[in-house]
């Protein structure tokens, strides 16, 4: 077997398996985050993957055919949400399309669409010396509205210059760090700090990013009733969670919210850890 | 006439959620994945939905000092944008 790694997903147990040398090297890419020294368990959900000589791929999760991808870039871009969903079935947790990271302590969210900047700023802070959440997803445990890590794979579209002078490290000049897959710049947490995915955080800030090429940076405070209508649009699954209102509404009352218009990245950052001390 | 032996006229539609944060009222549809946030007086309006549209109306009148015109006009255009919005029924849930 080329790639087998067990991993978790907040606190459920998943096995990914390959023989495919070019389906192992992407895999291991992406899945970095996720990897951590656990106990293997014959309870873990399997995805057995497969390249087929037509150029699919298919993955069998616990044993039978969930799904065929027709490209290399399908795969890439999909299989994460998969393993989403599959965690979403089994354990209930609320998703919410945000990026997140924790600065001084505090727990703050990045919420927005694609394109909005969530993984610019998460990356940008992490760079900075933020512990990493994620850049696509946070979980929410409706009962304490504790999130969870979720740290994939960074995936950056716009350019990748922006971030030089904050890479101090030089960590995005790792190849094994970054790499170029589907037209993204795309970055594995593990050189990072990352917060451990089975440690609950409770929620101290939200952040909406507002990316406005040639706007001058400007942070400006969000409602809670907006705060919470925003946080809706973006949850995953929303109509299917009767209690979904009451788990935002906790979390807005709780955390302060406020909109960041950005277009330098460094002052942007600035703003966030203006904010969180 | 005790208002609360008055048959109501609307009611709240069941499958609607809503939370209040803030004071404000937050709504959602999630049949239409739409939600609904309201302005005071169409807040006002949703909190007494079960009384009839006539007691609204003096209701309105007493809480905001305005005239029973005014009152009438904002009862009943809100009343007519929950029905067009799906957030009440005429008739009682089951």
């Amino acid at each position: 077997m080329t790639y087998c790694q067990q991993f978790i997903i907040a606190d459920t147990h998943y096995q990914i398996s390959t023989d495919d040398t070019l389906l192992a090297e992407i895999l291991l890419h992406i899945l970095a985050g996720f990897h951590s020294e656990i106990t293997p368990t014959s309870a873990a959900t399997t995805f057995e993957i497969k390249h087929k000589s037509d150029k699919t791929i298919t993955v069998c999760q616990t044993g039978k055919l969930a799904v065929t991808y027709l490209t290399i870039d399908a795969f890439f871009s999909q299989f994460e949400w998969q393993l989403v969903r599959a965690a979403f079935d089994q354990m209930g947790f609320i998703g919410i399309h945000s990026g997140g990271v924790v600065c001084n302590g505090k727990t703050i969210l990045f919420p927005g669409q694609s394109g909005h900047g969530k993984s610019t700023l998460t990356l940008g802070c992490i760079l900075q010396g933020c512990d990493f959440l994620t850049d696509e997803m946070i979980l929410i445990q409706p009962d304490t509205t504790n999130i969870f890590a979720f740290p994939r794979v960074l995936c950056i579209k716009n350019d990748a210059q922006i971030f030089r002078l904050l890479d101090k490290q030089k960590a995005l000049q790792d190849t094994h760090i970054a790499r170029r897959l589907n037209n993204c710049l795309c970055v594995s947490p593990q050189s990072f700090n990352s917060i451990p995915q089975q440690q609950p955080c409770p929620i101290n800030l939200i952040i909406y990013p507002n990316y406005q090429p040639n706007a001058q940076t400007k942070i400006t405070p969000v409602s809670p009733v907006k705060s919470l209508t925003y946080l809706l649009a973006l949850t995953h699954k929303r109509t299917q969670t009767p209690s979904i209102l009451d788990t935002l509404g906790q979390i807005v009352e709780n955390a302060p919210s406020h909109e960041l218009i950005m277009s330098n990245l460094p002052d942007a950052i600035k703003e966030v850890q203006n904010l969180a001390i | 006439m005790n208002p609360t032996h008055v048959r109501s006229t609307f009611f709240p539609n069941p499958d609607i959620i809503l939370r209040e944060v803030d004071h404000a009222l937050v709504l959602f549809d999630p049949h239409k994945d739409a939600v609904h946030t309201m302005n005071p007086t169409a807040q006002f309006v949703w909190e007494h939905i079960e009384i009839p549209p006539e007691m609204i109306v003096t209701a309105l009148q007493n809480t905001y000092s305005v005239s029973t015109e005014v009152a009438q006009n904002d009862v009943q255009h809100i009343l007519e944008q929950f029905q067009t919005l799906g957030l009440i029924q005429t008739n009682p849930p089951q």
